[in-house]
């Protein structure tokens, strides 16, 4: 087996700069940006105006608060992060849609090195992807909640970084799905179930065994992590598991894959 | 070359393929005979790694597929041309390929103009008609400069035109060296086109022969004699009959089958008959073919060259 260790460090970097190309050369992976940065926009608009709006309609008692820009894009990314999924798993599910999936096997017969080489490139992509989302939301909100934002470079940078992280994390694991479920509608569903709406729903239960799934599911793992919540589990915890079900799934995802016929 | 040992895929009771054990040679080109069904497509899925067979290898060059460090410039092969992102340009479906198998990208271009695509490059693969699509999968299997190239119905789509082309495209292959496997229904196509012939039928190998030697191997090809001399007639069909598989007689005519011409023309010689004509009535490769797959579905006897 000599061999096919030797040939498995060539292919996987060839594969990824197929993938690379791929990526690129459809126009669904421009429009899905454009279509991120326009709702992040809004988004943070609006959670910019809603900040500055009770601040200034407060109820007797309450006290206005400054908040830091970059918990504008920790609030937005929750709601796009649909879209940052619907880009990774996209990568996998059109090439089933498509047939194109047994040229890519044609070209990268190793098929672990399929999935290792849309995930490599799919990593960084995310990670800037995130970045610049959480950005835009950071300076947008910032703007429209005025004298409210709280500007401090540091956390600024801490919040930015954070939500790349979860951007990466949550979209490889969408990624890694979208192998098991091969098709866009099947794949969008789960990822948007476990990412958002059943994490969601259940931390806001009384039932105390309902909040640990939710902590412990991605969504509300990257929730927790985001907010620097430190109950059910620590943020650090919570960064451990986001890194858990993004290696997870992609490990079932090259599993699905290697046992099955193209 | 291709080898395969055994090679049998079961999906559930159903055998596609049932224990297939073929050599495809380099330097010629096989024709891949067979009826809708009879693991035609599975059998290359299977060469390609892109099916994994129940028992048995498939190897090219004593490896499997998925073996060679870079597997394109192993084996190019055309299986289903819209296997291919139809809003990707044809040039950029052709570089992601190249890199993937680290192939130089000027090849693309290249393959581009030896198919005749040059001027259509930046549209769109899904926009190409059924032609156009097949000669871009050609492209792709050219691209590697590989020495085993397999297609699936490669004509399929193509006009007048295009079908020479490919015709003469598949017998430079050949003649360069290269292993050439070529599936097909068109027997008329097959029958200029292939030196060797692969018929299966069942999953099962009905024949492996020059596709000449299956010509005259039919039933269907026969040697008619006419014998102006009714006593002489009876004769020479009397010395046929123990040598022949059917001798008919009509008039002053003998059809003879299973007997070449050049023996009959001898034994009439020996017999001192005298001829008054002698021709060889070859089946064409349909009729062949036609034949070979009916008696495996009848019988399912394998019929070894």
């Amino acid at each position: 087996m000599s061999t096919a260790v030797v040939t498995l460090g060539t292919g996987l970097s060839d594969a990824v700069r197929s993938e690379w190309t791929k990526l690129w050369s459809v126009r669904s992976s421009w429009l899905n940006l454009a279509a991120a940065l326009v709702l992040t926009a809004l988004l943070g608009l609006q959670f910019g105006f809603n900040l500055a709006y009770t601040n200034t309609h407060l109820e007797p008692g309450q006290v206005a608060q400054t908040q830091a820009v970059g918990e504008f894009g920790a609030s937005v990314i929750m709601i796009v992060q649909v879209v940052i999924a619907a880009f990774a798993l996209l990568t996998v599910t059109s090439e089933y849609a498509t047939g194109s999936i047994r040229s890519t096997l044609q070209w990268t017969p190793v098929r672990r090195n399929v999935v290792l080489a849309k995930a490599i490139v799919l990593a960084p992509v995310l990670f800037v992807y995130g970045l610049v989302l959480a950005g835009v939301s950071a300076v947008v909100g910032g703007l429209a909640a005025g004298s409210w934002a709280d500007w401090t470079a540091s956390a600024l940078v801490v919040d930015l970084l954070s939500v790349a992280f979860y951007a990466t994390t949550a979209g490889l694991f969408a990624a890694g799905i979208a192998w098991v479920v091969r098709s866009t509608a099947g794949t969008l569903t789960v990822a948007f179930l476990l990412l958002l709406v059943v994490p969601l729903m259940l931390s806001q239960s009384s039932i105390r065994a309902l909040v640990w799934i939710a902590a412990v599911l991605p969504g509300g793992a990257g929730q927790n992590y985001l907010t620097g919540t430190t109950d059910p589990l620590s943020p650090t915890v919570s960064a451990l598991l986001l890194v858990v079900w993004a290696g997870a799934g992609l490990m079932v995802g090259t599993r699905v894959l290697t046992k099955r016929d193209a | 070359m291709i080898t395969l040992e055994g090679l049998t895929k079961r999906y559930g009771d159903t055998c596609a393929v049932d224990s297939l054990d073929l050599t495809v040679s380099p330097g010629r080109v096989t024709g891949f005979l067979g009826p809708n069904g009879a693991g035609k497509s599975t059998t290359m899925r299977m060469i390609l790694g892109l099916d994994a067979p129940t028992e048995g290898t498939a190897l090219v060059d004593g490896r499997p597929y998925a073996d060679w460090p870079a597997p394109l410039a192993k084996v190019g092969a055309l299986l289903d041309a819209k296997a291919l992102h139809p809003r990707r340009s044809a040039r950029n479906h052709l570089i992601a390929m190249a890199r993937s198998n680290g192939l130089p990208v000027s090849r693309v271009d290249e393959v581009l103009s030896v198919v005749g695509l040059d001027s259509v490059t930046g549209k769109r693969a899904g926009e190409f008609s059924l032609g156009m699509g097949q000669r871009l999968g050609i492209a792709g299997a050219l691209l590697g400069d590989p020495e085993v190239l397999m297609f699936d119905e490669p004509v399929n789509g193509l006009d007048p035109d295009g079908v020479r082309w490919v015709r003469g495209l598949m017998r430079s292959l050949a003649a360069e060296g290269r292993t050439v496997f070529v599936s097909s229904h068109l027997m008329s196509e097959m029958q200029l086109t292939a030196d060797q012939l692969v018929v299966i039928g069942r999953g099962r190998l009905i024949a492996d022969a020059p596709v000449a030697d299956v010509i005259a191997r039919s039933s269907r090809t026969t040697v008619a004699v006419r014998v102006p001399d009714r006593a002489h007639l009876a004769v020479l069909r009397d010395r046929l009959i123990a040598e022949a598989e059917r001798v008919e007689s009509a008039d002053d005519r003998l059809i003879v089958t299973g007997v070449p011409a050049e023996r009959v023309g001898d034994l009439a010689h020996e017999l001192g008959v005298r001829l008054h004509e002698l021709q060889t009535q070859r089946a064409s490769l349909e009729e062949a073919y036609m034949e070979l797959t009916a008696d495996s579905v009848q019988y399912g006897v394998a019929v070894a060259s």
